[in-house]
């Protein structure tokens, strides 16, 4: 009776319970690299840092556009960086999971398959090799 | 009718939980161990090792099961209290279960400690109210499904079905008020734990922030974060969650600040209100609210970073106007370059007067204001807003109210809970719920400056100082208010104190001849105080003493003042005769700061004192009507607005009024006693005081004149004090018989009272002690005998 429920609950509840986590995992991943918001912002100038117009002649208008397009492209390259290197992280996340995903359904099975494997009587053999 | 299935499906996985929880290290350990172990085997090429390790699954997928599942089973309306029971309590039910056991299990679950040692409640009171009554098991669920409902609880845990048993039990309501509580209250402390549970378990929920994406796409901001302080950063790093935030009162006021940021007018929100009432902390639940990019808000508002302006530090750091201007547009501009920022400016009338540490810079602002394109923030106290209305009225235009009024008891019941949880971690204390019940109704008679729930939470911070072993209770902040303002709240229990209270007539007749029945009336309203009997939202009494000059009509609040009040000085005295205009309500009423004699700072300063009021009969008639509300409700409003409580005072006003007649009824051989109506009729009917003035006095006590008998005593109360001067030097004189009787004779004019006794005193006495003294016919340890002939010498009359 027991072992039913727990088996009941475990490809069930316990099975959408750990979906859940894996999910919150993911979103709280996802909402700190905020690719999102990187790519709607992407071009934007870093930290808005920018030198500002000073005063109304071409030239200081020229600087401020130089000092504000500078700003965008370090902006965008952080950005891309950041993208890059969060994309990396929510996947191996996401694989991650897919093995925790997996790893869940097999679990129930892994005293059968240990029962199996001792009446096969399989082991790795493992060469040590000693040398002096 | 509720049963109880043992065998249901939840009240066996609710046991089975209890027994794996006993457990779930050692289950922790078997899993490792059967891991490591199955696997070296394997390595070690023994093939019983994949059995092994194969065998840690189970135990595995029981951690997980009770961690995620049996822990937390959800409730299953099913009709029976199995399907509603919390997991805490089902777990432990045997078959059977009784009211005594039922206790045994609550007493070890926390949600039933927390409102046991929050109310103070302890084993004593669950076995005499539950252990020795059986309660019917069938009506404790079916109770205890009621108060779920009610209380809005999500299962029936131990502290509902605590609530249930008390509310069962044969007179709860009696043993409770043993402890100072009512049911109600226990309501109250199991809602704090429910609430506190709720918002422990949002505060687990994910919270989108915006991540390293939000940061990056604003600008630095060091100005602000040197003359401010980034609230949002605060609540990012350190949660915010805060119970007020569940509010519906707070939920409205801060859904109203967030539609003014939405829509296309000016983007400013100036929230409005009294002192105390929670501007700045609505400041921060809108912070918080924005900070949640899950939270239903337009996404322009989402992320935004709110910096709370300190004004004093802008200040003191650019005194004058130009400076500040400058630093003030420096903030501005920095904001705006950030792009993500919400300023907000509390105590913002600093910004808009000039005046002690506040610079009028409206001229840089309100361009700011009217524009209304920057998202600002403003707090300011309702007062100062009207007055800068009235010099300014653009500000007023300019400007998008956002008014909070203060809160009522429930809110502040929970703000004060949210607030505990702070000041027990800081100071490491504990906080009884009567504290908290208590803190209220106190800083609403004592606490003057601010509104609720600032002035209930200011007094609960002070109590804090008065714990006990840790623990702050009712006592503690009653001893906090009998500190710092000096009035007696609770009732009397020193048993100095209560010989005192039953011996005051004696005490105060040690100082005052006659008049008993005045004496009577003022030290039964004090005890009636004093016992917890009397009606507090009125002074402890009201009396009008009528007569002629000279009789002891003040002398009696002087008396009462020094036995019980603790000295003289405990007089709050004002001489109505000053008070003859009808702008002299203002006078009345002055601020302290401006006048520290008026009548509300006085109070103010010294609530528990003799409030004397002299020559009533002389005030403006505006004057009377100010005080009728004193009368009626112990309440007077200073020039501020401020609420002046005279609830802990005895009001004594005197008057002269129909002297004459007093003085000729007793001449005609009337019972002073007797006459009292005859003489108010006739104080009606001259126009010296309306009737409904002379009805909101508990007692109107007509003062006779003194008989040459009466004096006799005075003579004697007189040679006390000139004693009592005269100790210092060790020196002591009396009079004898004669010279007594002479001295009456002298000083007897029954217009006059006991006053001219006074000069006659010194005149005979003291001119006599002084010549004797200079003569050197006495010394220290000496002791000057004052004779007749000595009386009629000093007076002349030989």
């Amino acid at each position: 009776m027991l072992v039913l429920s727990l088996i009941g609950w475990w490809y069930g509840v316990g099975f959408a319970t750990r979906l859940r986590g894996l999910g919150r995992a993911l979103a709280r991943t996802a909402d700190n690299f905020s690719i999102g918001l990187m790519l709607r912002t992407l071009f934007n100038p870093f930290r808005q840092i920018d030198a500002g117009a000073t005063g109304k002649g071409i030239a200081e208008a020229l600087s401020a556009f130089v000092s504000r397009l500078i700003s965008r492209l370090v902006g965008f390259v952080m950005r891309l960086g950041m993208i890059i290197v969060g994309t990396v992280v929510l996947l191996v996340l996401l694989v991650g999971s897919l093995v925790i995903i997996v790893l869940h359904l097999v679990v129930p099975l892994l005293p059968i398959a240990g029962i199996v494997m001792l009446v096969i009587g399989w082991v790795p053999e493992i060469q040590v090799v000693l040398t002096w | 009718m509720v049963e109880f299935n043992y065998h249901s499906g939840r009240a066996k996985k609710a046991r089975f939980e209890k027994s794996l929880a006993k457990v779930v290290w050692l289950c922790y350990a078997v899993v490792i161990l059967l891991l490591l172990g199955g696997l070296t085997l394997v390595f070690l090429g023994f093939a019983v090792g994949w059995l092994l390790a194969g065998l840690f699954a189970p135990v595995y997928m029981l951690i997980y099961w009770q961690k995620k599942d049996l822990s937390r089973l959800p409730v299953v309306d099913g009709g029976s209290i199995d399907g509603l029971l919390s997991v805490g309590i089902l777990g432990r039910l045997p078959k059977d279960p009784t009211s005594r056991g039922l206790v045994a299990i609550i007493v070890e679950e926390l949600s039933g400690r927390f409102l046991l040692a929050r109310s103070g409640l302890g084993v004593e009171f669950l076995n005499e109210l539950i252990v020795s009554n059986d309660l019917s098991m069938p009506q404790v669920w079916e109770e205890a499904v009621g108060l779920q409902q009610e209380l809005g609880s999500k299962d029936v845990s131990a502290v509902v079905l605590l609530l249930a048993m008390i509310k069962l039990a044969p007179n709860f309501e009696q043993k409770l008020a043993q402890y100072k509580l009512d049911f109600e209250d226990l309501k109250r402390g199991a809602r704090w734990y429910i609430q506190a549970q709720a918002a422990a378990e949002k505060s687990e929920e994910l919270m989108r922030t915006g991540g390293l994406a939000r940061d990056w796409s604003f600008g630095f901001t060091p100005l602000l974060e040197r003359f401010g302080r980034n609230i949002s950063a605060e609540i990012s790093a350190h949660g915010g969650r805060t119970m007020s935030l569940l509010l519906p009162s707070r939920q409205k006021i801060v859904q109203q600040m967030i539609d003014i940021f939405s829509r296309g007018g000016r983007q400013n929100a100036t929230v409005v209100g009294p002192d105390g009432v929670g501007k700045t902390s609505v400041v921060h639940d809108f912070a918080e609210k924005i900070l949640d990019g899950r939270a239903d808000i337009p996404s322009h508002l989402k992320y935004r970073q709110v910096f709370l302006l300190n004004a004093s530090v802008m200040i003191s750091a650019a005194s004058e106007r130009g400076e500040l201007e400058a630093l003030m547009s420096g903030v501005l501009s920095e904001a705006a370059r950030a792009k993500n920022v919400i300023i907000c400016l509390d105590d913002a009338q600093l910004f808009f007067e000039d005046g002690t540490g506040s610079v009028d810079i409206s001229k840089l602002l309100l361009p700011v204001l009217e524009a209304g394109g920057f998202r600002l923030i403003m707090t300011m106290n309702e007062q100062v807003l009207l007055r800068i209305g009235q010099q300014n009225p653009a500000v007023i235009n300019a400007i998008n109210r956002v008014n909070i009024l203060p809160a009522d008891f429930e809110e502040t019941m929970a703000a004060m809970e949210d607030k505990v949880v702070q000041l027990e971690w800081d100071l490491g204390n504990f906080y009884q719920y009567q504290a908290l019940k208590k803190a209220y109704e106190l800083s609403e008679r004592y606490v003057y400056g601010q509104e609720m729930p600032g002035r209930a939470i200011k007094m609960l911070e002070s109590a804090g100082n008065y714990a006990e072993n840790g623990l702050v209770s009712a006592r503690s902040v009653e001893q906090a208010i009998e500190s710092t303002v000096g009035a007696k709240v609770g009732v009397a229990e020193d048993a100095g104190e209560k010989e005192k209270l039953l011996n005051l007539e004696g005490l105060i007749h040690q100082r005052m001849v006659n008049q008993v029945r005045a004496v009577q009336v003022v030290s039964d309203a004090l005890r009636r105080a004093r016992a917890g009997v009397r009606n507090t939202k009125r002074p402890v009494g009201t009396f009008l003493f009528i007569g002629p000059t000279g009789v002891g009509k003040t002398e009696l609040a002087k008396a009462l003042a020094e036995v019980y009040y603790g000295g003289e000085g405990n007089i709050v005295r004002v001489d109505l005769n000053q008070f003859v205009t009808a702008e002299s309500v203002n006078a009345l009423t002055a601020d302290g700061a401006d006048n520290p004699d008026s009548l509300t700072a006085g109070v103010m300063k010294n609530p528990f004192s003799v409030v004397l009021l002299d020559e009533i009969e002389k005030a403006h008639s505006k004057v009377m009507t100010a005080l009728l509300q004193v009368l009626d409700e112990g309440i007077l409003r200073d020039v501020q607005g401020r609420e002046v409580s005279f609830r802990d005072a005895i009001l004594i006003a005197t008057s002269n009024a129909g002297a004459q007649e007093i003085r000729a009824k007793i001449e005609a051989g009337e019972d002073i006693t007797k006459v009292s109506e005859e003489i108010q009729n006739m104080l009606v009917n001259s126009g010296e005081f309306r009737p409904e003035f002379l009805n909101r006095f508990d007692e109107i006590v007509v003062f006779g004149p003194l008989s040459k008998t009466d004096l006799l005593q005075v003579v004697d109360l007189m040679m006390k004090g000139v004693n009592k001067t005269l100790e210092a030097q060790k020196m002591k004189v009396e009079v004898d018989t004669g010279a007594k009787e002479l001295l009456v004779e002298a000083g007897y004019d029954p217009r006059l009272g006991a006053r001219p006794m006074r000069r006659v005193i010194q005149r005979v006495v003291e001119n006599e002690v002084a010549k004797q003294m200079l003569g050197g016919q006495v010394g220290a340890g000496g002791t000057i005998m004052i004779t007749a002939e000595m009386v009629r010498a000093n007076l002349g009359q030989e």
